[in-house]
């Protein structure tokens, strides 16, 4: 039984110091630890973007992909290789703008994979540009001199809307809880995504508070219009697991048929 | 169900999680400052996490021979999210400087030491709470040096008139 520190890969992050994404590399060695996961049989398949890096810190499989490009690269190993532990990573840029569609059908087609999201709110690795889930007001890029004045991505209640089966909010304040998150998410049957509130101290120092405005919430439901009730509701602070409703996961039929099979059903 | 108040073995675990979570904080905030080229940072907090895991060396030597529980990392009752003597991710910053990499780990070392007082003054358990009251007197200690420490550099720095921008001044 491995212990938490000895998941990491002994390559040193290049992160700021003070960025969330420490706290989150933590909780994943914390979450396999518990799960006794054994390191060859677990993948980390990222984007690109500062949170993208985390693969290289993790003693497992890893494969640093293309900007938005995470969740196809992802599902596909899983369909391939379902035995393996699969894990999706990446930021708010890469997930929900560059990679946004592959989001919505990641939700949709419910493949046994974890996805998650260090979402700071900006474009990190670039120096600072608005992101997706940017606040409308947010004046601290050259670029949006105003804000984005484009109402935020709202990444939990349209991961529910395009029908992920699992979806919970994490925070990098409290590494501990979510590594309780990432282990109920990596057991959950299906697509689970997990939003983690990661805060990037460089260019969006004013998220150092989030600590105080963060709140647990004990609101789990496998009905989904509660959920969407509550999403809608949600102020985009609350912590905690927010929807757990199994379904059929895909493919339904087993994609490790013989070849032969596969010949056999594409004859013309 | 028992408590860290009153079982020894319990209380243990969450001592020897207590200093490794804090040296493994510690070493990962140098690895950092490494990566961003502030050895004098880097020098400064690889120190601090050598004492922190000199500490929980001792701590599980004194475990030796028992048999401590098993804890997932969120079955732990800290006071907090996290186990006290680790400081907050948000607290740190590149430019930080080496008097304040002290401050935080003064606050962390006197979270320590009130988590410690806290079990040794609710305890029922009268071993335990002996125990709890020894570790809250070594974590006073390294609080007394990191305050001896911080207080030597203050001075230093207020007698410090080096400049950095001299005026220009010709002959």
């Amino acid at each position: 039984m491995l212990k938490a520190r000895q998941y990491k890969s002994g390559v040193k992050p290049i992160w700021c110091p003070g960025c969330g994404h420490y706290s989150v590399l933590n909780a994943i060695t914390k979450a396999f630890a518990a799960l006794e996961q054994a390191p060859e049989n677990a993948v980390l398949v990222s984007g690109i973007g500062c949170s993208s890096r985390l693969p290289a810190y993790v003693s497992s499989y890893g494969f640093h992909g293309v900007h938005g490009r995470a969740l196809p690269l992802a599902a596909g190993l899983k369909v391939a290789r379902p035995e393996l532990n699969v894990m999706a990573l990446g930021g708010d840029g890469d997930g929900f703008s560059i990679g946004g569609n592959h989001f919505l059908h990641a939700c949709r087609r419910n493949v046994d994979i974890v996805y998650v999201v260090m979402d700071n709110e900006v474009y990190g690795m670039t120096k600072g540009q608005a992101s997706p889930t940017t606040p409308e007001h947010w004046e601290h890029s050259k670029l949006t001199p105003h804000g984005p004045e484009v109402r935020p991505f709202q990444p939990c209640a349209i991961a529910l809307a395009a029908g992920a089966s699992f979806i919970a909010r994490g925070h990098s304040g409290d590494p501990n809880g979510l590594a309780q998150i990432l282990f109920e998410a990596v057991q959950h049957p299906g697509f689970a995504f997990v939003q983690v509130l990661s805060q990037c101290v460089t260019f969006c120092p004013e998220q150092a508070a989030w600590k105080e405005r963060v709140h647990q919430e004990d609101h789990c439901t496998r009905d989904p219009v509660a959920a969407a009730r509550f999403l809608h509701g949600d102020d985009g602070f609350g912590k905690g697991i927010f929807y757990r409703n199994p379904r059929p996961v895909w493919p339904l039929v087993h994609a490790a048929a013989a070849a032969a099979d596969l010949r056999e059903g594409f004859r013309l | 169900m028992t408590t860290l108040y009153e079982d020894e073995a319990l209380f243990l675990a969450h001592s020897v999680a207590l200093e490794q979570e804090a040296a493994q904080r510690l070493y990962e905030l140098a690895n950092t400052m490494d990566v961003h080229n502030n050895r004098e940072l880097q020098g400064l907090l690889l120190e601090l996490a050598a004492y922190s895991e000199h500490h929980a060396l001792a701590v599980e030597a004194l475990c030796q021979g028992r048999t401590l529980p098993s804890l997932r990392a969120w079955e732990y009752s800290w006071p907090q999210e996290e186990s006290p003597e680790v400081f907050h991710y948000a607290r740190v910053h590149y430019l930080m400087t080496a008097e304040q990499a002290l401050q935080v780990a003064l606050e962390v070392e006197q979270n320590a030491r009130g988590f410690y007082e806290d079990v040794a003054r609710r305890s029922g358990n009268p071993a335990l709470a002996e125990l709890a009251s020894r570790f809250a007197g070594e974590e006073a200690e390294h609080v007394q040096a990191l305050q001896a420490r911080l207080q030597v550099l203050q001075s230093a720095a207020a007698l410090d008139n080096t400049d950095f921008d001299p005026p220009h001044m010709p002959e």
